[in-house]
């Protein structure tokens, strides 16, 4: 089971169609699926879990980043996590990482830094964001814009992030993801 | 949470405008009216009617004229999305954006600059899901505009009914276009939905046809009770 985690402000809020839906189309292909709202998710969810997406959210929605206490469970979860935008903040800023204002939007040149199992080419995806992450050494970076890092995966773990919105153009990143 | 819908009278903005009123308290419709009709952000055939449907459904338009400049038209709609945040106290702004990041990254950036929230209700939705949706809420919808084969003159007009729609996701298959015309193939006009507290009646209209497009203008509307 694939579990999505819906970070918007509010459960099953106007954005849910927008920032859940189109991962869980996506996800759908590798496997069956659950969402779940990130402030309601269970242990036993977790522990079903095969993976995680963690979902992106509004560029103004930044109540995620003021409750990080919800996400406590990623430091002892050893399966594979993906964040997407806010997803990946949260992934990166619970390994120590400084959240910084670098705005970006719309489509952006991703250059490949390390090689990795998600994506292999330089590549334009749809970024949306007012903060990016600065990476610490408990992250490599697989891919960087002009502006900031895009891409990075966690040292010792299968947990990535993705500051940019896969699900809008490059959908096989997330694929890669779910059936590696 | 009070938003203002970007609203262009069809499909896309209507489903839009119906997926918001179902999570929070719509206050207002926002039309930008272009005179240049190969705007990328503001090019829908009877733009004009947007009043008649504001009233139809019972909200308030803000209504703005537009030279429709490529990114001098964004300033048009800034104007219009303060109006509205100045007369219906928005907090956000809902579009009918489906696939076109160019108009979906604009209108975000306005929101941002306003500090206002950005919804886009249907962003990414499937179009044949978008189509099905579209008949299944009971909405009355017309082709308004044709501008790509193999699309021709005899789409004008017609209802997008199960039929209809039918042929649309043939026609996607056969010729690789958008079935719920993302590509721009066509345009619609909403002229009832269920929450419309009275429908549109075209009275009169006339096509403008010419080799490869054409729209049906509709000269007169009334609104007529349900």
């Amino acid at each position: 089971m694939i579990l999505i985690l819906d970070l918007n402000y509010r459960k099953d809020s106007l954005y849910y169609s927008e920032y859940v839906e189109p991962v869980v189309k996506i996800a759908e292909q590798a496997g069956e699926c659950k969402v779940a709202y990130y402030k309601e998710v269970t242990s036993e969810q977790l522990e079903n879990a095969e993976k995680v997406i963690l979902c992106g959210v509004s560029v103004k929605d930044n109540e995620f980043a003021q409750n990080l206490d919800y996400f406590k469970w990623l430091e002892n979860y050893e399966k594979p996590v993906f964040g997407i935008c806010a997803g990946m903040q949260v992934i990166a800023t619970f390994n120590g990482c400084e959240r910084v204002k670098a705005p970006e939007a719309g489509l952006v040149k991703i250059r490949l830094k390390k090689e990795n199992p998600l994506f292999s080419n330089d590549f334009e995806g749809y970024a949306i964001h007012n903060y990016a992450v600065i990476p610490n050494g408990h992250l490599d970076v697989l891919g960087e814009s002009d502006a900031c890092a895009h891409i990075l995966k966690l040292k010792g773990k299968q947990h990535y992030g993705a500051l940019f919105h896969p699900e809008v153009r490059n959908p096989s990143i997330l694929l890669n993801f779910l059936k590696a | 949470m009070k938003l203002g819908i970007l609203f262009s009278g069809g499909k896309d903005s209507t489903l839009a405008l119906a997926r918001a009123m179902e999570k929070e308290e719509v206050s207002c419709l926002i039309t930008l009216v272009s005179e240049n009709k190969e705007s990328y952000m503001f090019h829908t055939p009877n733009i004009q009617l947007a009043e008649l449907q504001a009233e139809a459904i019972g909200l308030p338009l803000i209504k703005k004229q537009t030279k429709g400049e490529k990114e001098a038209e964004l300033a048009d709609l800034e104007d219009a999305i303060k109006e509205a945040v100045e007369k219906h106290k928005i907090e956000g702004v809902v579009t009918g954006a489906v696939q076109s990041i160019y108009q979906a990254v604009r209108v975000q950036k306005i929101c941002d600059k306003l500090g206002l929230y950005c919804f886009n209700p249907v962003w990414l939705l499937d179009q044949k899901k978008l189509l099905e949706e579209v008949l299944e809420r009971g909405f009355e919808v017309i082709v308004s505009g044709f501008y790509a084969e193999p699309f021709s003159e005899k789409w004008l007009g017609r209802k997008l009914d199960k039929q209809a729609v039918t042929e649309l996701l043939e026609l996607s298959e056969k010729y690789s276009i958008s079935p719920a015309g993302e590509g721009g193939e066509i345009e619609t006009t909403v002229l009832d939905a269920p929450f419309f507290k009275k429908k549109i009646v075209v009275a009169s209209s006339e096509k403008q046809v010419s080799a490869s497009s054409g729209t049906l203008v509709i000269n007169n509307a009334e609104l007529v009770q349900k």
